[in-house]
């Protein structure tokens, strides 16, 4: 047991070592990201800012706790960038005949397809998302718990896990269908604009949905509901951010079974 | 037991028909028009430990899907492949530690980086102890001539650096059995030379099973003792290369170089094929008539100045196979 | 022996010609139908998503700096609607062409290749309005509310702006990408632009609800004239009697855009004629 997760971590971390040398080789990426992704979600956060400061509170939802809700969805977001990023060229992958390759070595298939590419320009999302996010906790003055920092830590890590969950089913579609690339950036803005707003400002029927069929509403909205205390409209027993990484780790397996069956769809249909 | 059994292979696919024009197009949409293609049809084969086989085929054969199958990508509609007993599809894991492939056209070698560092990762994966790595980096040193460019990004590697590169990357964690898929394409004679030498060689040092598919003639030559000729999904010949040759193309070409022109040469078990002024090239049976014969016959009779035994082409040879008819 | 076509055939044959022209269009579109519907999805999340929090923003409020709710719903499903007319290949392109060199062949054919490059973007604009503005148009009509413009004088005046805009946006994306003469690896300078216009363009925060102080030097950069301009005149914010001087401005903006460009582009003309590519 102690081997397999020794051979495990240092294949992963090789590959970790070579994706950063890899990227290093274009800084042009890097530093046109550095600029262009804060503009991005500073544009965001301060179309909330000015709405809030112009009009009233949205929903209800005052600017600091807005920009909570905003923060700790937006962590969640940056690290799926760092991780998972690589579901988005599954249907690449498909057509290039890259799983074959993967698929002669002796090590899971998805195992490989996870620690293949880590994205490091995903730091900057992360990089955002924590300066929002602590901006917003000082605004709130959120008491710096031990309680409060593991549920923090839980949600992030189910966010990230539901997240990059959602990703893998979505674009494993591609196994079957060989299209599944522009599915991501449609996913990544429905996640976007539901993770960064509280749920309460849509309809019932949009908040049902993320609830119980694509559970996106865990990742940030129902944590800060509950954080904030604030009324979520579904209401649920016991805390609710307890539900977060419970649902992130059953939604992950569920991404590998899918994955593994787009594989043997795969190996029995060819590229 | 054979080291490797293929056995009623089969495989189909499910290719859906597009049609022509817009109400094609459209009804494509809701109705797509499905039919089944064999891809191989129902193949059987055994192959020993330490043989080099030769896969030869028409594009569209069956030939990659084959090799595909025997590794584990694909899966089979019905029959077996079994390396060593085990199924590669079913157990892939076990298997495939002791597999190396090389696809000519495309490289497992990462694209901006030092050769060096796929070898690590390869190294990681395929659990290589450092011993047995230094052993491998010497042993594809000797044969490859690896150190030279081993330091150097794959990107700025010639085509013939990059396929010495793949070879060694395929055969790092010691693989009994190596699939080679037109590991000469592209490359210029000298290159050529240096990738069958190498084939050859750890043929010879380390036992290495090796199933080549080509379509240069001249790996089938050097290499091949073995040939197994695929068309339409169906092995039409299987066997040692030089009784196929035999069989095949049975005759050999006798060129004589005369003293003085002549016109109609003529012998009743040759055939004349081809005439220059001074030059006759004969066609003749061997398994009818000797070299030997047929060379005292004609200067008996003509005033030969020179001759040369020609051997048949291979080229003529494969060609032949290809057309015949396949007998399902 | 002489063929004569007469007008009737002639006009018989390039109807057929467009005809086909039609067909191969609309083949294309089947096959790409996934790309173009996930490209429609994520315009209408965006959309949606931005009305529903207006809606939010405007509970209970009947104006704020005097725009109601139903002119805020307007600004913002046009703004979508601008969005999908704008998509602009040259920056694609012109960098393509650079970094590969081919460039250079560019520049001795006889027409000017900047024409060409702007006339491929204007038939693809056009082509957007079918495949992208049109769709977006009716969704919105039937499920949250027709963008009726402030009134029809509003509406021609709002097209004319608009028309400006896509030339500054389109200079805006050329003068970028000429950059690529001097600076080879330009990396992705276009989406940093893209996010300089998307935070001050007023295509997502209307700009009229920054501070004064900004306000002031927002105005004296040519972002805002891209969006805030054209829409504001639409849904009525700035009234035709004053849409005079931003239209002003908006022209002033092109002629001093071209006017680099022209000069730009010579000078690189000269730097690849002398270098060689």
């Amino acid at each position: 047991m102690l081997e397999n997760i020794k051979y495990y971590t240092s294949v992963a971390l090789y590959y970790f070592k070579l994706s950063l040398q890899k990227q290093f080789e274009y800084p042009a990426m890097i530093i046109s990201c550095v600029f262009m992704i804060p503009m991005m979600y500073g544009t965001g956060i301060l179309l909330l800012y000015f709405m809030v400061h112009n009009f009233q509170p949205l929903g209800g939802w005052s600017f600091p706790q807005l920009a909570f809700l905003f923060g700790i969805g937006y962590l969640s977001h940056g690290l799926m960038m760092v991780f998972s990023v690589q579901n988005w060229w599954i249907e690449s992958y498909v057509l290039r005949g890259e799983f074959d390759r993967m698929l002669l070595r002796p090590i899971s298939v998805f195992f490989q397809f996870t620690v293949t590419y880590i994205n490091f320009i995903g730091l900057v999302d992360v990089m955002v998302g924590l300066t929002i996010f602590l901006y917003s906790c000082k605004l709130i003055n959120f008491v710096w718990s031990l309680h409060n920092i593991i549920t923090i830590a839980l949600v992030i890590i189910g966010g990230v896990l539901i997240r990059s969950s959602i990703f893998t089913i979505f674009c494993s579609v591609a196994f079957w269908t060989k299209r599944s690339e522009s599915l991501f950036l449609l996913l990544n803005d429905m996640m976007e604009r539901t993770t960064q707003y509280p749920m309460t400002i849509y309809p019932y029927f949009v908040q049902f949905i993320l609830t119980f069929i694509v559970p996106i509403a865990f990742i940030s909205f129902y944590p800060a509901c509950e954080i904030l205390g604030k009324d979520g409209r579904i209401v649920f027993p016991l805390g609710i951010s307890v539900y977060t990484p419970i649902i992130g780790i059953v939604m992950f397996i569920l991404a590998i079974m899918f994955f593994n069956l787009g594989l043997k769809k795969y190996e029995s249909a060819g590229s | 037991m054979a080291f490797l059994e293929v056995e009623n292979l089969v495989k189909e696919f499910i290719v859906t028909k597009k049609k022509e024009g817009l109400r094609g197009a459209v009804s494509s949409l809701f109705h797509p028009e499905k039919f089944k293609v064999r891809a191989v049809d129902d193949i059987s084969f055994n192959i020993e430990q330490g043989e080099i086989v030769g896969f030869i085929g028409p594009n569209g054969a069956g030939k990659s899907t084959t090799v595909k199958m025997m590794t584990g990508i694909l899966h089979p509609t019905m029959g077996s492949v079994k390396i060593n007993g085990i199924s590669p599809h079913k157990n892939r894991k076990a298997i495939v530690g002791k597999l190396g492939v090389v696809f000519g056209q495309r490289t497992q070698l990462y694209w901006d980086l030092r050769l060096g560092e796929t070898f690590e990762l390869l190294k990681r994966i395929y659990r290589i102890d450092d011993k047995m790595y230094k052993d491998n980096i010497k042993m594809l040193d000797e044969v490859l001539n690896i150190t030279e460019i081993i330091d150097t990004p794959v990107r700025q590697l010639s085509l013939g650096q990059r396929m010495r590169g793949d070879l060694a990357a395929a055969m790092l964690h010691s693989p009994t059995m190596l699939f080679l898929d037109e590991p000469t394409i592209g490359l210029d004679i000298e290159a050529k030379h240096s990738i069958r030498n190498f084939i050859k060689q750890i043929n010879e040092r380390c036992g290495t099973t090796v199933i080549l598919t080509t379509h240069d003639l001249g790996d089938v030559e050097q290499l091949c003792k073995r040939l197994i000729v695929i068309n339409h999904g169906k092995i039409v010949e299987d066997g040692p290369l030089n009784s196929i040759i035999e069989r095949m193309a049975p005759h050999r070409y006798l060129v004589v170089e005369l003293a003085s022109p002549h016109q109609n040469l003529f012998h009743p078990y040759a055939e004349v094929v081809k005439t220059e002024t001074l030059r006759v090239w004969f066609k003749f049976d061997k398994s009818r008539i000797a070299a030997t014969e047929l060379i005292s016959d004609l200067s008996k009779t003509y005033p030969i100045r020179d001759v040369s035994v020609k051997e048949p082409d291979i080229e003529d040879m494969i060609r032949e196979i290809y057309k015949k008819p396949v007998i399902s | 022996m002489q063929v004569e076509f007469n007008n009737e055939a002639k006009g018989y044959v390039v109807m057929r010609a467009y005809c086909y022209l039609a067909k191969m269009k609309l083949l294309v579109f089947l096959s790409y139908r996934f790309e173009v519907f996930t490209s429609l999805g994520t315009n209408l999340i965006v959309v949606l998503a931005n009305i529903y929090l207006w809606k939010a923003a405007y509970k209970g409020i009947d104006s704020v700096a005097g725009v109601r709710e139903t002119q805020m719903l307007t600004y913002t499903i046009m703004s979508t609607l601008l969005a999908s007319f704008f998509s602009v290949n040259i920056e694609h392109e012109l960098q393509e062409r650079i970094t590969h060199g081919d460039i250079a062949i560019d520049f001795f054919r006889p027409i000017s290749i900047l024409l060409k490059y702007l006339a491929e973007d204007i038939g693809i604009a056009i082509s957007s309005v079918l495949s992208k503005l049109l769709p977006l148009l009716v969704i919105m009509t039937v499920f949250v509310q027709p963008p009726v413009p402030d009134s029809p004088m509003a509406f021609v005046l709002f097209l004319l702006s608009a028309v400006f805009s896509f030339l500054i946006l389109w200079l805006i994306s050329a003068l970028i990408s000429l950059l690529c003469f001097w600076v080879l690896q330009l990396g992705e300078m276009k989406t940093v632009k893209d996010g300089i216009v998307l935070l001050l363009s007023g295509k997502i925060i209307p700009l009229w609800l920054f501070p004064k102080k900004i306000q002031r030097i927002i105005e004296f950069l040519p972002f805002q004239y891209v969006y805030q301009t054209p829409l504001s005149i639409y849904i009525g914010k700035v009234q035709p009697e004053q849409a005079a001087v931003p239209m002003l401005i908006q022209f002033v903006w092109i002629f001093l855009f071209t006017v680099l460009l022209s000069f730009g582009w010579s000078r690189a003309r000269k730097r690849v004629l002398v270098q060689g590519g």
